[in-house]
């Protein structure tokens, strides 16, 4: 018979107490799957790897684009409800005007990428609801 | 989690989550669906969702559709029985109830390329 020795174990209480305490930062998808949306997250996505890269604090962060402390704790869990498009574009041309490199040309390869894929997943899902509805 | 109701599914191509190259997805369906009772250790006797296989990988379609990279804050290093895992928490909207959900997602340190969805709730 087959043990449970090496699987991950699971506890949803503690996830949530996790959570609660600020112990992990969760990720947020957004609530509408647009190509608008797609552009928000790669764009914050150059943001954190730039942190991330530079092993720099939130606090660097907020200090280079001039955002308080409640905002930058949002674009690192990806609530990017608050945030227009352009001021998320904004924060990028911020960063290049400050010498930082960022691959503008990947990155707007990936969106388009991102954004034809978007759209068949959306198909996909929008067919599968129709042919359930016929039957 | 039971290992004799693991589905393991091989992916119709690579998907990138926070820069790993996922190629295979291993779930149980009926943890998902019902949950754990950590004091029975045994699967909960209500139901609590209905996703089949196929809406699994299609919520990790979706959710690998956008680009994200990960802060040291989204998530924690989890090691059982010496077998390390990235464990991360998202949040997303179900497709079909329109209701905030939360997802637990293991990334195998020593298989790079598998993902555990550990559970939806």
């Amino acid at each position: 018979m087959h043990k449970n020795k090496n699987l991950p174990i699971i506890d949803e209480d503690e996830i949530d107490e996790l959570i609660k305490k600020g112990t992990i930062l969760p990720i947020h998808l957004p609530k509408e799957h647009t190509i608008s949306n797609i552009i928000k997250y790669s764009f914050c996505a150059e943001i954190i790897r730039y942190k991330v890269d530079r092993n720099l604090l939130q606090s660097d962060i907020a200090n280079l684009l001039k955002i308080n402390k409640s905002e930058v704790s949002k674009l690192f869990s990806y609530q990017l409800e608050a945030f227009s498009q352009e001021r998320i574009i904004g924060f990028v041309e911020t960063m290049i005007q400050q010498g930082i490199e960022i691959n503008l040309i990947e990155l707007w390869e990936d969106i388009k990428q991102r954004s034809a894929s978007l759209q068949i997943l959306l198909n996909k899902m929008k067919s599968k609801k129709h042919s359930e509805s016929e039957i | 989690m039971k290992f004799e109701n693991l589905t393991v599914v091989i992916l119709d191509r690579v998907l990138i989550f926070d820069g790993r190259r996922i190629e295979i997805l291993t779930f149980d369906l009926k943890h998902i669906n019902y949950g754990w009772n950590k004091i029975n250790k045994e699967y909960n006797l209500k139901k609590r969702s209905d996703y089949r296989a196929d809406d699994i990988v299609f919520i990790f379609n979706l959710l690998v559709n956008y680009n994200f990279k990960s802060d040291t804050a989204n998530k924690i290093e989890v090691i059982i029985k010496q077998k390390h895992y990235t464990r991360y928490i998202i949040y997303f909207i179900d497709p079909w109830s329109a209701k905030t959900k939360k997802t637990v997602i293991d990334i195998d340190f020593e298989f790079n390329n598998k993902a555990i969805i550990l559970t939806i709730y």
